[in-house]
């Protein structure tokens, strides 16, 4: 493992000559950058390995409750329909709660998945188990109604009418079902579009409801748990620990960080004509953690906005004087942040993201963002350890005047002797990402143009899904290996 | 996951599994013998020993053997009684004496050995109706035998009672899983035992 250290620098003044809207900002310092940092292939080892070993894990559990199922001679039950009906039947449910149950950590938010995947793949996952995890439950609920109808001699009807009538904690677990059904119909991408972030997002909390509810019967009335002590022990842990990590990280966590350091706005300003950036006070901000490229998710506490979070990237490399967000108006909240009262009190939850530092593996160092990807590229030009000609950054901006942070970016590659590159201009062809007066050339021969040391460098890219892409099909022509370009899906 | 550890995990589960289900396989078979042997057992002198079936009836065997001269088991047991009191007991006379009072539960009970009869526990939950009745002998507060005096269930959930039977002995207890499929026959087996425990 190779290190080195970063010249030492004074710190010096920025001019801030961005229009001002309620008041100016803080005189702008940059903060010293990181002194040192690990870098070469065993730091990129040992995330994959701690990968392998959380996924391997979770794949156990599944093993773990089949397993278990299979000796107590699930497998001999084989012999006739309702039997093999009721065979299938338990062992949908158990694997199906066992998915759920990690489906459900995925998305607490917690620190040790983060640290090694990043919210966003985190996240994805957590999406893609959704839909799997309904199909298996409704196969178990399928499997025991279709088995105790045929036993009993009933229709399907009025033997589900008298299971959950009759048969203890029945009438719960068949809401929990009905609950379930309606979480996922509400996420698939089609009344994604329809709902509101925060109608899907009161739906979504009902996934809670819907496990609470499905709980009492697997322990009352399931057959592989009540008096199997390993599979009791193994249900109860696993259940206590997801509920523990979701209490803990998703709610007490941030509420308990929050009050320590009492945040406030302290600064709204002008840095373009789509965009604002907000500045943060509170106390002892030193202590807040996270480092440049990290994001959080902001709440605004006044009456309109107090429930709905928000993710932004911090745009200066953490400090103790203020935390900034710097925000281009998409929506109809950002649209409403030029308004936002200096003293609004804001709760922040984070910071999350693995779009750091601690992903950098390699001396030499490519930074390339597009218009509102800016502000991590901003924080990590800042703060991450180099000398002179290690960094490089690529800015794609519609319009050279009308960038939000240009001169801030401009100001750091002067000082620290980073190559900086504007790539102004409208959109070339559908497939390039660089503006139109340059793609007489393909991408890959501007980039080594541009940065020459792009295929042994770290790549982090921010910026739209469709145009980041773009730039990760050029870097695999170019040959930057995959583990070397880091980028940041926007998942929520 | 990387692919060596992939190829690594997935074979190793699939491993696990297989040998999981090869075992719960074995264990089913082991346990449907048991079943068989313990009925034929209970058949023979109504006893189902605490202990494996194999060896109550080695035991039994064993006892048949020196009192071959005389002609009835019963006089066999009262005989071997009769030895345990007069020598220092053995492994196999401790089984035999379990055996032999219960055996003769109904007429003369050995000072540890108690009977107890339940109450018809009539239930009809759901699909499910009938009525259980059991018989428990226990020997201090170890279940030694249950007889199921009165069985009645519906859709073949009869056959739950062997399984019952066993399971409560093994866990010495209500403390067992209920039986898939017949779950509230288990219930209203696991209130019988209860019910006759309390008596």
């Amino acid at each position: 493992m190779r290190k080195y250290s970063g010249r030492s620098q004074e710190t010096p003044k920025l001019v801030n000559n961005s229009r001002s809207m309620n008041q100016t900002g803080p005189q702008l310092t940059l903060t010293p950058p990181n002194q040192r940092v690990r870098l070469g292939v065993k730091k990129w080892l040992k995330i994959k390995r701690t990968q392998d070993v959380l996924e391997t894990i979770a794949w156990a559990t599944v093993v773990f409750v089949a397993a278990m199922f299979f000796l107590d001679g699930g497998i001999t039950k084989f012999d006739n329909l309702t039997d093999t009906l009721g065979a299938l039947s338990r062992l949908t449910a158990l694997v199906g709660t066992d998915l759920l149950l990690i489906h459900m950590l995925l998305v607490a938010r917690v620190p040790w998945l983060d640290k090694y995947y990043g919210h966003d793949r985190v996240t994805i996952a957590h999406k893609k188990l959704g839909k799997p995890i309904l199909y298996i439950i409704s196969a178990h609920f399928l499997f025991s109604l279709v088995q105790f109808a045929l036993q009993d001699g009933k229709s399907i009807a009025a033997e589900l009418l008298s299971l959950v009538t009759t048969v203890q904690d029945m009438w719960s677990a068949t809401l929990a079902l009905v609950l379930m059904i309606v979480v996922v119909i509400s996420s698939i991408n089609a009344s994604r579009k329809k709902l509101s972030y925060e109608a899907w997002y009161i739906i979504h909390l009902l996934g809670y409801a819907s496990v609470l509810a499905a709980v009492p019967h697997q322990f009352s009335t399931g057959s592989d748990i009540a008096g199997k002590p390993l599979q009791q022990l193994f249900w109860i842990v696993l259940y206590f620990f997801v509920a523990l990590n979701i209490v803990w990280f998703r709610i007490l966590a941030p509420i308990f960080k929050n009050l320590g350091h009492d945040l406030k706005v302290s600064a709204v300003v002008r840095e373009s004509s789509d965009t604002v950036s907000i500045y943060l006070t509170g106390r002892k901000l030193e202590k807040l953690g996270g480092q440049a490229g990290q994001f959080y998710m902001l709440r605004i506490l006044n009456k309109e906005n107090w429930s709905k979070p928000h993710p932004f990237s911090i745009s200066a490399a953490p400090n103790s004087r203020f935390v900034r967000f710097t925000i281009g108006a998409r929506g109809d909240f950002t649209k409403a942040l030029p308004g936002l009262k200096v003293g609004t009190k804001v709760f922040l939850e984070g910071p999350y993201g693995i779009f750091t530092e601690e992903r950098r593996t390699r001396e030499k160092v490519t930074l390339i963002a597009a218009g509102v990807g800016a502000p991590p590229i901003r924080a990590l030009a800042e703060s991450m350890a180099a000398r002179p000609g290690d960094i490089t950054i690529l800015y794609r901006v519609r319009d050279y005047e009308d960038a939000a942070l240009l001169n801030e970016l401009e100001q750091i590659c002067r000082h620290r002797g980073f190559r900086l590159h504007i790539l102004a201009g409208k959109r070339g062809q559908a497939q390039s990402w660089l503006p139109e007066h340059l793609t007489s050339e393909p991408d890959q021969a501007r980039l080594i143009e541009m940065a020459p040391f792009v295929s042994e460098s770290d790549v982090y890219i921010c910026g739209p899904a469709a145009w980041t892409h773009a730039v990760e099909k050029t870097l695999t022509r170019v040959g930057t290996p995959a583990s070397q370009i880091h980028a940041e899906e926007f998942a929520w | 996951m990387r692919k060596a550890t992939k190829t690594f995990v997935s074979l190793a589960s699939l491993g696990v599994l297989l040998a999981s289900a090869k075992t719960g396989l074995a264990l089913a078979e082991t346990n449907n013998t048991l079943a068989t042997a313990a009925t034929t057992t209970a058949a023979a002198t109504d006893t189902t020993g605490s202990t494996s079936s194999t060896a109550s009836s080695t035991a039994a065997s064993s006892t048949s053997t020196p009192a071959s001269s005389s002609s009835s088991t019963s006089t066999a047991t009262k005989k071997t009684t009769s030895t345990t009191a007069k020598k220092a007991t053995t492994r196999t006379t401790t089984t035999k004496k379990t055996t032999t009072s219960t055996s003769s539960s109904s007429t003369t009970s050995t000072a540890a050995s108690v009977t107890h009869v339940g109450s018809t526990i009539h239930y009809s939950n759901g699909p499910a109706i009938g009525d259980v009745k059991l018989t428990v002998v226990t020997v201090g507060s170890k279940i030694t035998s249950i007889t199921v005096n009165i069985g009645t269930a519906t859709a073949g959930r009869e056959a739950a009672f062997p399984y019952l039977v066993s399971s409560a002995k093994a866990a010495n207890g209500t403390s067992f899983g209920d039986i898939s499929r017949a779950t509230v026959t288990s219930e209203a087996f696991k209130q019988a035992l209860r019910s006759a425990l309390a008596n």
